[in-house]
């Protein structure tokens, strides 16, 4: 009863979208901004973990993660975004809030290592609204606004599974469906209402399938003999997209005037995505992750072609991460786990000649609420891009919010 | 306390989202949107060399719907017009009709004049005969006149007209025989009266004719009398109405063209706008005419205003009769917004043209003349200018 109350007003969370702008036009090219991570928890960890066993939470950054799981869980997660536009001219703040997604999962066996898990998360998304204000063209025009909207991304429906290989390596995999509109507007509003105002919607409507496969090596730990460090892991995984079948329309508005002026079938092609990593862990508590993201966009295609604008993505990124040890007796405060990373990223947006850079910092906690539950809050604060060259410079604040409910399913308890 | 907990963390983020400020949208990052850019043109025959062809002909229609019954002639315009009453005989005094024991005293129609065409002053008279054929106001037009079947006897005497009412009696052997018709269809057929203009009338007078919200039509008073029994008045119901009008279709200057209601002159017009993209959205269209007032005649009272048609097949001239757009006159200047035209002209590729109307097109006999495509001043022909949306890619 209380899921259902929580589910429900997460939907109406998700029906809030009160300032829909979370980003800039860089996000016209491509498919818009990826989503590496979707819980608040991986947020704070600066998108980082690939090489991480998470007993307490689910990310889709690498299946065999799923392996360490040992309650059912169901997460959800919401994202605020605020993000302050600059170029040589002006400056602007924008916020909005947005749905990032939810996942069920659950362990089947501890023995072979086998977690089970499934969920919806956003892969892309698309974010900007940018308008001009324009003088009349002649004697008997008018003034009027042109407003440039882009929104939609691609989204993924999941379900995959770890297992345990010989020598505690781990691997684990998903069947991946992705699907999503990727929506561009151009209108045009005239002051005078004696005109007709009108409006392009260029659409790509995308579905197709793909996988993510990741592994996790043994602990390492005792090969470096010492008393202290108490895990050493490698990860790694890799997403990979069938070409999606991509139905496309160029339609004018209102419709008195035309419907749809163009109607096509095509496929969008999206790069492979790697990400390789380190854990290490000091003494149980003190958690290190060093991850590296690489996904080559210069290969992305639509209608079979590549982008000027689109380069390939080198994230590195760097995470800190206290996990106190449970004592009887212990107090809430005493129980938080507390994170921090940063990230370098090469973004896939290169334009006007220049790479655009991000870099960011992360921040956060979790904050436990019974047994097995949590509540995760973690920020974010990014710098993208740069004012030259007639470029946006994009400064972040994200501040996602997490729940994780813990519960003991589908497992006998012997008397 | 654990449910409250979880209900505070909810509304952390709504009333942050609440609360937070959002700036306008701005320009910031337009310039990275190159292939996306609306770009709005403008499209005017003022100034663009295109082809246009303007020209007037005459479309004869049924004017049985019309407010104003016309009877007169004006130079080589001639208005006729017919009438039908019906008789509604009670049961009891029929046979005396039928055996001559009732007669007819007096019968009186009176007219009620609403327009005049042109001069009021000018000499007005008409001859009034039994209509022998059948008609029908619904299709009868001034080419159904060949084949109207009528006396030569003018059944009107004792003319009265007066600026408010137009009264004369008709003959009384003729009302007898017209209601014994009504009795008994198997006598001599009469299908009402038929008004024609005498040819030293040099005026149309438009007299209020049968609608349906009229209460001065055309009244017939009939005095009967059964001699020694009673003296009464009938008065029989109009039933239907329709005017003629023949005339020749107007000669103007060339350089102009002509619209005349009733008769009926219509304008067709010819732009070339083929210089107009398609898929671009049609922002605004404008006809613009411009009045000819050396060469128009009006009435005591008219539309001024004009309407203008798309022509969905020029071979026979038909138009999109529902989707009429009216031209408002100001200043000599008349202008409408035909967006929709020139939208369907794009879209569909099926320009074939406008046709111009008189504002009411079975109202009156004004001539409206126009500054046609070849007016010598190109900045007082017909002009189309249009402003419309294209996108970059």
């Amino acid at each position: 009863m209380t899921i259902i109350r929580f589910i429900i007003l997460f939907v109406v969370l998700l029906a809030i979208n009160l300032f829909p702008q979370s980003s800039s036009t860089y996000t016209r090219n491509g498919i818009g901004d990826i989503n590496y991570t979707y819980s608040a928890r991986g947020l704070g960890l600066g998108h980082t973990g690939v090489a991480s066993l998470n007993k307490g939470y689910v990310e889709l950054i690498n299946p065999a993660s799923w392996s360490a799981l040992n309650l059912t869980r169901i997460e959800f997660s919401l994202v605020l975004n605020g993000v302050q536009l600059t170029d040589n001219n002006n400056s602007a703040v924008y916020t909005d809030a947005d749905f990032k997604g939810f996942t069920f999962a659950f362990p089947i066996s501890k023995k072979y290592g086998i977690g089970f898990a499934s969920g919806l998360l956003p892969y892309s998304r698309i974010s900007y609204n940018v308008v001009e204000n324009k003088p009349a063209i002649a004697p008997f025009s008018s003034d009027y606004t042109a407003t440039y909207t882009g929104e939609g991304g691609l989204s993924r429906l999941f379900m995959g599974a770890s297992f345990k290989l010989p020598f505690n390596w781990i691997l684990g995999a998903t069947l991946e469906y992705y699907f999503g509109r990727l929506s561009y507007f151009s209108a045009i509003d005239f002051v005078d209402p004696a005109f007709r105002d009108g409006e392009y919607e260029l659409d790509y409507r995308a579905t197709g399938f793909g996988t993510t496969v990741g592994m996790v090596s043994q602990n390492f730990a005792d090969l470096l003999n010492s008393e202290s460090i108490s895990n050493l892991s490698f990860g790694v995984s890799v997403n990979m997209l069938s070409d999606l079948d991509t139905d496309t329309s160029l339609t004018i508005n209102p419709k008195t005037v035309a419907d749809t002026i163009y109607q096509g079938f095509t496929t969008m092609s999206i790069p492979m995505r790697v990400t390789a990593g380190i854990t290490l862990q000091i003494q149980n508590t003190y958690r290190f992750n060093l991850d590296y993201i690489y996904q080559p966009w210069s290969e992305y295609s639509l209608r079979g072609a590549t982008s000027s604008n689109l380069r390939d993505v080198h994230k590195f990124g760097l995470a800190f991460e206290y996990v106190p040890t449970l004592e009887i007796g212990s107090t809430s405060w005493e129980q938080i786990v507390w994170r921090t990373g940063l990230s370098y990223e090469m973004t896939q947006y290169t334009i006007n000649g220049k790479d655009i850079i991000q870099y960011s910092a992360f921040a956060g906690l979790s904050y436990p609420i019974g047994f097995g539950n949590s509540l995760d809050i973690d920020l974010e604060y990014s710098i993208r891009g740069t004012t030259e060259a007639n470029l946006i410079r994009e400064n972040f604040i994200r501040i996602n919010f997490g729940i994780s409910f813990g519960e003991l399913w589908f497992q006998t308890v012997q008397k | 306390l654990k449910y409250s907990l979880w209900f505070v963390v909810i509304a952390i983020p709504l009333v942050i989202t609440f609360t937070s400020c959002s700036d306008d949208p701005s320009s910031i990052g337009i310039d990275l949107l190159a292939g996306d850019f609306v770009i709005v043109s403008s499209f005017d025959t003022k100034d663009d060399s295109v082809f246009q062809s303007s020209s007037y002909f005459k479309e004869v229609v049924p004017l049985g719907l019309a407010s104003r019954l016309l009877i007169g002639k004006r130079e080589n315009i001639e208005a006729t017009a017919l009438m039908d009453f019906a008789f509604f005989i009670n049961d009891s005094l029929e046979q005396d009709f039928l055996d001559g024991n009732i007669t007819v005293n007096q019968a009186t129609l009176e007219l009620t004049p609403i327009y005049t065409y042109t001069d009021e002053m000018a000499d007005f008279d008409f001859t009034v005969h039994k209509i022998n054929s059948k008609w029908f106001p619904s299709d009868f037009t001034s080419d159904s006149l060949i084949n109207l079947s009528y006396d030569a006897e003018d059944l009107s005497s004792n003319k009265n007209f007066t600026d408010s009412l137009y009264t004369f009696q008709l003959d009384n052997d003729f009302v007898l025989s017209w209601i014994k018709f009504t009795i008994d269809s198997s006598l001599e057929d009469i299908n009402g009266i038929y008004y024609k203009p005498t040819m030293n009338s040099n005026k149309v007078v438009g007299f209020q004719a049968l609608t349906t919200t009229s209460s001065t039509a055309a009244k017939l008073k009939i005095v009967i009398e059964k001699q020694g029994s009673f003296i009464d008045t009938i008065q029989p119901f109009i039933f239907s109405d329709v005017s003629a009008v023949v005339a020749d279709i107007p000669v103007l200057p060339v350089e102009s063209i002509a619209l005349q209601s009733s008769i009926t002159i219509q304008a067709k017009l010819f732009f070339d706008v083929s210089k107009v993209p398609r898929d671009v959205i049609i922002n605004k269209a404008e006809l613009i005419l411009t009045a000819d007032t050396l060469n128009s005649i009006t009435g005591s009272s008219f539309n001024g205003n004009l309407l203008v048609y798309r022509v969905t097949d020029s071979s026979d001239v038909s138009v999109d009769e529902d989707n009429g757009i009216e031209l408002k006159k100001d200043n000599d200047i008349y202008t409408g917004d035909v967006t929709s035209f020139i939208t369907s002209w794009i879209i569909n590729d099926n320009n074939e043209g406008m046709i111009i109307r008189p504002g009411s097109i079975t109202e009156g006999l004004e001539l409206f003349a126009i500054k046609g495509t070849e007016y010598p001043d190109s900045s007082m022909r017909p002009r189309l200018r249009i402003v419309f949306t294209s996108r970059e890619n």
